[in-house]
């Protein structure tokens, strides 16, 4: 029954069962017992067939509650993933106000704003690649508020606008754009752009994921003091067909509650500036770090970072449910098939742990254990 | 499928506490729907909050 309603692509993870919705780009675990109901839910010709499969006493409920129960859940799998069209705009030279160039694996992009207060969203994570060099221009980006929407231009081409409450969505989307050009890719060649933080030992490298609060980027600039390298803070992006991060220029965003665990590791921390991104956050310090050897590294590994305040280091390993409950509601990932199969493919080589960590040096500890284990 | 008969079997509690805080209990099993963000979007550091 209803078969057009079944998923794309099914996977077994353990105990579980990851489900991906083409119609929808949404993803979904469940287990053995509700498995072996869908399955015989699509394989029934009528209602009563699908009855027929089912054994009430064992599942305790009414043959109706189970149809309605799967009917539902199916609803809520395939509801259509339609992107949001913006209106188009045109490029307004006379935003050109401030404009502020910058270098990296040897590209030089530069960005006009409109204001210092616009500025303030793009520029302070990319102050270390300013460039005074004025001789090639690979790409440029056009940023500025009108009325209450932030529009965004790449090559004098519109992007798409934003509300100035969503301006995390203008980050993220000049990012990416700028990902593609730094890395001389397509905006088809990536799987997805993943929320964590990503760190490398110069062969392979680990994702580090958490809800904001938890650590990853306190987390990550301590390792990148260690001999590490920071591959990507915040956004990293995965790759189509090579299944690697990638690197992404921008500094890690540091809140001042780590400023004093910082301030005893990253060489001339009182000299950065502190930025004030509005009055309730409080400062941002953005720590540069010198690139990665390479600009892709494989990630076989994901941590789930769990910063707990006097808490003795643990890693264990933990399950996809655990995993995908905070990576997917804050990533982007394509909703095209081909790019959704290699991101469960890619789900299937993981290891997967949970870190709780206090301790600096416990934990670096077991981070370059994880990594030995990789070798 | 893949690995289908690979599946380990436990019990529907066990089931349960593995599928975590945003899944779905009912009495024919547990099930967890995630959609990813439509569009690339950069954390926020305080949910709510302005920049200016």
């Amino acid at each position: 029954m209803n078969n057009q309603l079944a998923p794309t692509y099914q996977y077994v993870f353990g105990y579980h069962f990851l489900l991906w919705y083409s119609v929808s780009n949404s993803y979904s675990v469940i287990d053995s017992n509700f498995k072996v109901l869908l399955d015989n839910y699509f394989q029934s010709n009528s209602q009563d067939a699908f009855f027929d499969t089912l054994n009430i006493e064992e599942i305790e409920t009414s043959k109706l509650d189970v149809i309605k129960t799967i009917k539902t859940y199916l609803e809520g799998c395939n509801i259509p993933n339609i992107p949001n069209k913006d209106k188009v705009q045109v490029l307004e030279y006379s935003n050109r106000k401030i404009l502020k160039r910058y270098a990296y694996n040897g590209k030089t992009f530069q960005i006009y704003f409109d204001s210092e207060f616009v500025k303030k969203l793009i520029h302070p994570p990319l102050a270390h690649l300013e460039t005074r060099d004025k001789t090639t221009t690979d790409l440029t980006f056009d940023i500025y508020l009108e009325g209450n929407n932030l529009h965004l231009f790449k090559n004098e081409t519109f992007l798409n606008s934003y509300p100035k409450q969503d301006y995390h969505k203008l980050q993220g989307k000049f990012m990416f754009h700028l990902l593609c050009s730094i890395h001389d890719k397509e905006e088809n060649n990536w799987i997805g752009t993943l929320h964590g933080s990503t760190i490398t030992n110069g062969i392979s490298s680990i994702l580090f994921v958490g809800k904001s609060g938890k650590g990853k980027s306190t987390l990550c600039t301590i390792l990148a003091t260690k001999g590490f390298n920071l591959v990507a803070d915040d956004i990293s992006p995965l790759a189509s067909t090579n299944l690697n991060i990638y690197s992404n220029p921008a500094a890690i965003s540091t809140k001042s509650g780590s400023f004093s665990t910082l301030r005893t590791l990253v060489p001339n921390f009182d000299d950065l500036q502190a930025v004030e991104f509005n009055k309730s956050k409080g400062l941002i310090k953005y720590i540069p770090f010198k690139r990665p050897p390479n600009n892709h590294y494989p990630c076989n590994t994901i941590v789930l970072v769990n910063y707990k305040t006097d808490s003795k280091t643990d890693l264990k390993k933990i399950s996809i449910v655990e995993l995908l409950e905070t990576l997917i509601p804050d990533s982007w990932l394509s909703p095209n098939p081909k790019h959704a199969k290699e991101f469960l493919d890619w789900l299937q080589t993981l290891t997967m742990y949970e870190l709780t960590y206090s301790n600096i040096d416990s934990m670096t500890h077991k981070v370059n254990s994880l990594f030995n284990e990789n070798v | 499928m893949k690995n289908e008969n690979n599946l380990d079997k436990i019990t529907r509690k066990d089931a349960i506490k593995k599928m975590g805080k945003y899944a779905a209990l009912t009495a024919v099993g547990t099930f967890l729907i995630l959609n990813p963000q439509k569009s690339q979007a950069q954390s926020i550091p305080d949910p709510g909050g302005d920049f200016d």
